[in-house]
């Protein structure tokens, strides 16, 4: 097949309204959010399938699934937000939910089992919107946190064009996290950043060794665009 | 999950997030619905994961935006008149002008829109080429259909596509006029 040029590499209408689709992306915060509620989820998940093995049998597992997994996801939640010092969040859990009944279990890791005499709360307890949500509204006070506030703060001064202050905080980023979760993004903001510059001699060399370091990366699409624009430029 | 595939879940979740995110964005999920339904994606990447083979997570995530925006899209539909108060509501972002943070969210209403009338197999096709940037063997590859159907789905996405940006086009003529 031969393929046709793209449409974000055209010009007209279309491909303007498409463009519009490039500078939408998950935030830091975003992600951030999205990983705690899965760990939230993940431990929620473990010990709802313990707790329902000693539940009576007269009751079917497809009505227990949502009330025990939702009560089980929001005290692993709130006991995370109290006690992991990885995701911990300075906010007191409402007094109205039940309290945890299992200590969850780090990020993605194995399933810790609940105790068997968990007691199911009832159904209008924990809606399972509130079971996906809560975890998202964490405030980020852990070193994941820090580390996404620098870049959401270097991303911001490059939305002012302003590369110096974005290199600035891309170089503290570099101090503190050198083996940062989040290295991936400051490696593609820093890219921008010499873009905007006018380095792009620096910028094409880093974004070699950027395609090199993460073949499979979603933000190489993003790094081959930047560097094709500011050829064209 | 097993201790064993810890690792790769956190692997894979640090690779393919952004691409799940935009992926789920581009199949219609609203973005204030966009971090639920990401979740969801990787929650079922957990339960499957050791049923997916090593290099074909990111067509399997893929597979999964596809069921889960399908899901949420149904979900929107029923529940807009309940509830429109979080629905396509996005953050400020404190570095940009209001102006130009609500020209865009606009824009961006605007393209959910357009994208809205093309259907699954084909918009799935078209958000691989000329969003993702993937080529056509690779999509082939990631929706396992042979690249005859690449070709033939990104040509009808292309038209829907741009006669709906016509439509628009003439519509906003229209109401400029008015």
């Amino acid at each position: 097949m031969t393929e046709p040029r793209r449409l974000l590499d055209l010009e007209g209408a279309a491909s303007d309204l498409l463009r519009t689709a490039t500078s939408d992306a998950p935030s830091a915060a975003s992600r951030q959010a999205v990983r705690a509620a899965l760990e939230a989820s993940l431990a929620a998940g473990a010990a709802g399938a313990v707790a329902q093995a000693s539940i009576s049998k007269v009751l079917t597992k497809w009505l227990l699934a949502v009330p025990v997994a939702g009560a089980i996801g929001v005290g692993a939640t709130i006991w995370l937000q109290e006690r992991s010092p990885s995701f911990s969040a300075p906010v007191a859990p409402p007094v109205h939910l039940p309290a945890p009944v299992a200590p969850p279990a780090p990020l993605f890791a194995a399933p810790v089992p609940a105790p068997t005499s968990a007691p199911v709360p009832p159904l209008e307890a924990v809606r399972p919107a509130e079971r996906r949500r809560r975890p998202m509204r964490m405030a980020p006070s852990d070193s994941l946190g820090q580390e996404m506030q620098l870049l959401d703060s270097a991303r911001q001064a490059l939305g002012h064009r302003d590369s110096t202050a974005a290199l600035r905080l891309l170089d503290r980023y570099r101090e503190q996290f050198r083996s940062g979760v989040l290295h991936p993004e400051s490696v593609a903001l820093r890219i921008e950043a010499l873009l905007v510059r006018g380095d792009r001699a620096q910028a094409s060399e880093l974004a070699d060794r950027f395609t090199a370091q993460y073949p499979q990366s979603p933000l190489r699409a993003r790094i081959e665009r930047l560097r094709k624009q500011s050829t064209e430029q | 999950m097993a201790d064993a595939s810890a690792p790769r879940l956190r692997q894979l979740f640090d690779e393919h997030f952004d691409f799940v995110w935009r992926s789920l964005r581009r199949l219609g999920v609203a973005p204030g619905e966009v971090d639920d339904a990401a979740q969801e994606v990787f929650i079922v990447l957990n339960r499957k994961l050791e049923q997916v083979v090593p290099g074909s997570e990111a067509s399997f995530l893929f597979g999964t935006c596809l069921r889960v925006a399908s899901v949420a899209r149904r979900s929107a539909k029923r529940t807009a008149h309940h509830d429109s108060t979080e629905e396509g509501l996005e953050l400020p972002d404190p570095g940009v002008a209001p102006d130009t943070q609500l020209a865009e969210a606009r824009r961006r209403q605007q393209l959910d829109a357009v994208l809205e009338v093309i259907p699954d197999e084909i918009r799935a096709v078209f958000v691989l080429y000329e969003l993702e940037e993937m080529t056509a063997a690779q999509i082939a590859a990631y929706l396992q259909i042979p690249p005859g159907t690449v070709a033939s789905r990104l040509r009808r996405g292309r038209e829907l596509f741009e006669s709906q940006v016509k439509r628009l086009q003439a519509r906003s003529a229209r109401v400029e006029q008015a």
